[in-house]
């Protein structure tokens, strides 16, 4: 777990103090799909104005696995994920999603209506195909094109090493 | 100015199956506008399978928490 967890705690750190959680047997149950969120699935303030809010929940499981023995014989997947940008009244902006359950099982994203007019073609409910997203390139782009302030000096270079870290060991993208 | 790096830690936290149910339940109602048991009865009786509304994923990341 510890592989799994520690780089997202580096990450989340970047731009918020919030607590990971993990559901219950979280920690260790094998065979089973856990749940993480941050901050008890209360959208997170981030540094910016206007005020912007993050939710980060996602789906995973601890697996046996001889693919890296050097890694030792237990992985974490990754089994879904949601990445939120709300405006300080919680309204949608962006959502990344990835889930296995649903209409459309592969990642995507949703805009949110009120970044819309009311005639826009664009929906709510529209999915629109991504490839998979990662937590390290969601809060690059709060830093870098929403104007949020990084929590901690190292930001670039972190996110850089995590997200190489996350490119060599997905098995899917 | 941002931190330094001694003011990182972010804590890992297990929550407890009673914590983790009254975040579903808060999370459905004001998503879906129904309790957790309403939710967790119509995820089981399959009626979001072919679901297609962005909530549903919302409240639905959270089933994990109350089982």
């Amino acid at each position: 777990m510890g592989a799994f967890v520690e780089p997202l705690k580096d990450i989340v750190s970047c731009v918020a103090r919030a607590k990971i959680n993990l559901s219950h047997d979280g920690w260790g149950m094998v065979g089973k799909i856990h749940g993480l969120t941050v901050n008890r699935d209360q959208p997170i303030t981030l540094r910016c104005r206007p005020a912007l809010l993050l939710k980060v929940g996602m789906l995973y499981e601890i697996i046996r696995t001889e693919d890296k023995p050097e890694r030792g014989p237990w992985r974490v997947s990754t089994r879904g994920y949601m990445y939120e940008m709300q405006t300080a009244s919680g309204e949608l902006v962006w959502s990344y999603h990835w889930h296995p359950t649903g209409k459309v099982r592969s990642p995507h994203a949703h805009l949110g209506s009120t970044q819309l007019r009311d005639d826009a073609v664009l929906s709510y409910k529209a999915h629109h195909p991504t490839g998979r997203i990662s937590l390290e390139s969601v809060v690059r782009t709060l830093i870098g094109e929403y104007g949020v302030s990084p929590m901690r000096e190292d930001w670039a270079e972190l996110l850089a090493a995590k997200e190489a870290d996350f490119e060599v060991y997905r098995t899917w993208s | 100015m941002p931190d330094t790096k001694a003011d990182h830690e972010v804590e890992v936290v297990e929550v407890t199956r009673e914590e983790g149910r009254a975040m579903l339940d808060q999370a459905a109602r004001e998503a879906l506008n129904m309790s957790a048991d309403e939710f967790l009865r119509k995820w089981d009786a399959g009626e979001y399978e072919d679901a297609d509304d962005p909530a549903v994923t919302r409240v639905a990341m959270l089933i994990p928490f109350a089982r």
